[in-house]
């Protein structure tokens, strides 16, 4: 009888006291960690940032961002967080949330070695955020099914069936941005002539670059809009995929990644090493040299840019400034979001 | 369309999906149990593969193809309807596999029938037959099918993956558009009022069971009208469940992850993640479990008690997540905010009705003579008596809260939206990781790990199953009898 008590007794404490244990080396994880909220791929943030931990002994918690959450989560965890902050730096993967956090005042000016480095058109005048490590628009091709030329494209454009093309949802992320600059060179009223007539000719309507980038790969569709790093993940795969760089008045669109320090922070020296980190050349070269291809848009040694990536530095340089389409963007999201 | 009317559009789309489920896959159910649920571990494994497979690698399975049927929607439709079904028919079978035999036995509700039919009836006979008929059968079928719209409605995974319309799918998309939290709270609202009218029934009657403390014993196959579908009609429905939502996702992520080893072994967080998805979803099952056993138990409580203990998980995750993200963001709650609190009471919360219903369904509260004489049998002087107790226990009242436990485990351990929003940072479920990984692509990773992640729970669920048969003194005790 008393063993058996004292088994019955034992062995729920003891599950009860490893469960506490555990917790509370789970909750100690980040007591002096700087908390970096990260919508960018996982796979190559995490690794960059395990070389900060290491080069500068300051240890780092990361939150990422998921599918379900569609991109926004981090942004609007942030905003949630005003009044009680969590995070220290925000690593995105974009400019529109952060520009969003930057014009609800949630984010700190710093104006470091990292910002003199990056060109002007790709930084907030006053320090709110840099951008680093870009990506481009272009139309994504399967060479099977038409011949990855802008004449063929312009003509699959013109058709009466657009179910040959797809682009993702343009509420979110790059493809925002993409047709906020549309909204703006064309006017507001051409752009959405131009919107309905491609729902009516049967144009899709996918949720993220990626889909854009399967459904082209795999044949379903012929062309499509989607960013440098998806065309690579389907080029890397084998499918039959070539890309050609969207313009719009003859520019491009180049879209940075963007880095800040959210207001609140109680490691503001640990931010900005870590911002100044990230903004390095150092930095940018790994990204170009990733399998996402990012583009340095900083000076870097060119022997090391990849060969791939090389052409694409040159679009880049042609890029819009995203900067001045912010106006743009908050009307086209409006007009976007009563949409069917 | 406007924004309203497409949230009413989508409300409306669940909701008739989640009552068609349930009446669909309730007839399926009994002839699985009927025909099938006797054959032994082989049979019951194809029958529990589906339930078992994550709505991830389901998602991530069909997700091309229902973008390849972007302009014919009701072909995604399809597809969705059939998988949910296919998930959902072994969670029907299991729940009528555990659950206690009717008050009015078959051979009693066959009497009633034989009156019914042999005398011209008055409205107050046909009254008292319904009763019968009910607490023979339709008591238990009520319920089970109850739970099986709780969760059909409730499914958010596959329906955002394949872009499905479910409200849950209206409810992250706008949200991530800066819907704010007053107007999240109040669409999800109305979700809940809908599942309202399905659960005060169920808790009512969980209410008065747990209270009335009856002796019934598990289910022994006394179905009713289970002769409409063939044997081979139910085996062939089992093999098609199993090779659409476990075997053809499971070869793509075998695919998949035979290239993907290489990632995987440069990410040293592997184990940390696990640790992390297994810590929560062991507090979360250990916690729910007693909280059911509590709330089970207390002879006083009313279903309205009840009701009131599930309205917060009716809410859905990403609602009932956002709303504790405010409530612990208060000047009062802000000092537990950066802890796993949130993360733990909010998993807690939405995963309360389902566990309720589960345990309430299989009796786990009810206290019998049988199980009392058990007790008092585990504890006796004699070994050969004691062990005989001990296993008699575990039959009547140790394993339900033991499979339970597993179930809510599953659950927690593949849950997403309450840790992407309320986890504290540096704390990262496994599930977290791999959906970030779907976000960008990185799809030969994602399979390699999700193997990883499925292996794990599977693996220590058959370990510690195991183990406590291990018992070599005991068993030898039990063969000396």
């Amino acid at each position: 009888m008393i063993r058996s008590f004292n088994v019955r007794l034992l062995l729920p404490l003891l599950v009860v006291a490893a469960l506490l244990i555990a917790w509370r080396s789970v909750a100690r994880r980040n007591d002096d960690a700087l908390v970096v909220y990260c919508a960018h791929d996982l796979m190559f943030a995490q690794e960059i940032l395990d070389d900060f931990e290491r080069a500068t002994g300051i240890q780092v918690a990361v939150v990422g961002d998921t599918e379900a959450t569609k991109s926004l989560g981090l942004v609007q965890r942030i905003i949630r967080e005003k009044r009680y902050p969590q995070c220290d730096v925000f690593w995105n993967n974009q400019l529109l949330g952060t520009m969003q956090l930057a014009e609800e005042g949630l984010l700190e000016p710093y104006m470091g070695p990292g910002f003199r480095r990056i060109p002007e058109q790709y930084k907030d005048r006053s320090g709110l955020w840099t951008g680093f490590a870009g990506r481009l628009r272009v139309w994504i091709v399967n060479r099977e099914l038409m011949e990855p030329t802008e004449e063929a494209i312009a003509a699959v454009e013109q058709a009466d069936n657009l179910a040959a093309m797809c682009i993702a949802q343009p509420i979110y992320g790059t493809t925002l941005s993409h047709c906020s600059i549309l909204w703006e060179r064309w006017g507001a009223e051409h752009f959405q002539e131009w919107y309905r007539s491609f729902q009516q000719r049967g144009g899709r309507i996918v949720p993220g670059n990626a889909t854009v980038k399967n459904l082209v790969a795999e044949g379903v569709c012929q062309l499509g809009w989607t960013d440098t790093d998806d065309y690579f993940v389907g080029r890397d795969a084998g499918a039959p995929v070539e890309l050609l760089p969207i313009r719009v008045d003859g520019k491009t669109i180049c879209i940075p990644n963007s880095v800040a320090i959210v207001r609140g922070t109680q490691r503001k020296d640990a931010a900005q090493k870590l911002i100044d980190y990230l903004l390095s050349a150092e930095v940018e070269l790994k990204l170009a040299q990733s399998e996402a291809r990012q583009i340095p848009l900083g000076h870097v040694d060119e022997a090391q840019i990849p060969e791939e990536v090389r052409p694409l530095v040159e679009w880049a340089r042609e890029g819009h400034d995203l900067r001045t389409y912010a106006a743009a963007r908050m009307a086209c999201l409006e007009w976007l979001l009563d949409q069917p | 369309m406007g924004g309203e009317q497409q949230h009413w559009l989508a409300l409306g789309c669940s909701l008739l999906r989640g009552l068609l489920i349930a009446v669909v896959a309730l007839p399926i159910a009994h002839a699985v149990q009927r025909q099938w649920c006797r054959r032994g571990g082989i049979a019951w494994g194809l029958l529990l593969l589906p339930m078992l497979t994550p709505g991830l690698l389901i998602g991530y399975c069909y997700r091309d193809t229902a973008m390849a049927w972007i302009a014919s929607p009701w072909r995604t439709e399809m597809l969705y309807d059939l998988l949910l079904l296919a998930q959902l028919v072994p969670v029907a079978v299991v729940l009528l596999q555990l659950s206690p035999r009717p008050a009015v036995s078959p051979a009693a509700a066959h009497c009633a029938e034989l009156l019914r039919v042999h005398e011209r009836s008055s409205r107050l006979k046909r009254l008292w037959w319904g009763r019968v008929w009910f607490h023979a059968r339709g008591e238990r079928d009520v319920i089970i099918a109850a739970i099986v719209f709780l969760l059909a409605f409730q499914e958010a995974e596959v329906a955002s993956l394949l872009q499905a319309r479910t409200w849950t799918e209206w409810i992250f998309t706008n949200q991530a558009r800066g819907l704010p939290v007053l107007n999240t709270l109040e669409y999800a609202s109305r979700a809940m009022l809908l599942q309202l009218p399905v659960i005060i029934p169920v808790a009512h009657w969980i209410a008065r069971a747990s209270r009335s403390g009856n002796l019934r014993s598990r289910s022994e196959f006394v179905t009713g009208s289970a002769a409409s579908i063939s044997r081979t009609g139910v085996g062939l429905w089992l093999l098609i469940a199993a090779l659409l939502v476990t075997a053809i996702p499971t070869v793509q992520l075998i695919r998949g992850a035979g290239t993907g080893w290489s990632n995987l072994l440069d990410q040293p967080a592997l184990g940390e993640e696990l640790g992390d998805a297994a810590l929560l979803a062991t507090t979360v099952a250990l916690l729910t479990t007693l909280l059911c056993r509590l709330l089970l138990r207390v002879s006083r409580l009313t279903s309205w008690g009840i009701c009131v203990a599930l309205l917060p998980g009716l809410l859905g995750a990403l609602s009932l997540g956002i709303t504790l993200a405010a409530i612990f963001q208060t000047d009062r709650l802000a000092f537990a905010y950066d802890t796993p609190v949130p993360l733990i009471l909010g998993e807690v919360l939405f995963l309360l009705p389902r566990a309720l219903l589960v345990f309430g369904l299989w009796g786990a509260g009810r206290e019998s003579a049988v199980q009392h004489l058990a007790e008092t049998l585990s504890v006796s002087p004699v070994p050969q008596q004691r062990a005989r107790g001990q296993e008699l226990s575990w039959v009547l009242r140790a394993q339900i809260w033991w499979w339970g436990g597993w179930l809510i485990f599953f659950w927690t351990y593949f849950e997403l939206m309450l840790p992407s929003l309320l986890a504290q940072p540096g704390f990262n479920p496994v599930s977290l990781v791999l959906y970030n990984f779907l976000h960008y692509g990185r799809i030969n990773a994602l399979a390699a790990k999700l193997l990883c992640a499925l292996l794990l729970p599977l693996g220590a669920m058959l370990v510690l199953t195991s183990l406590r048969r291990w018992r070599p003194h005991r068993w030898r005790l039990l063969r000396e009898e």
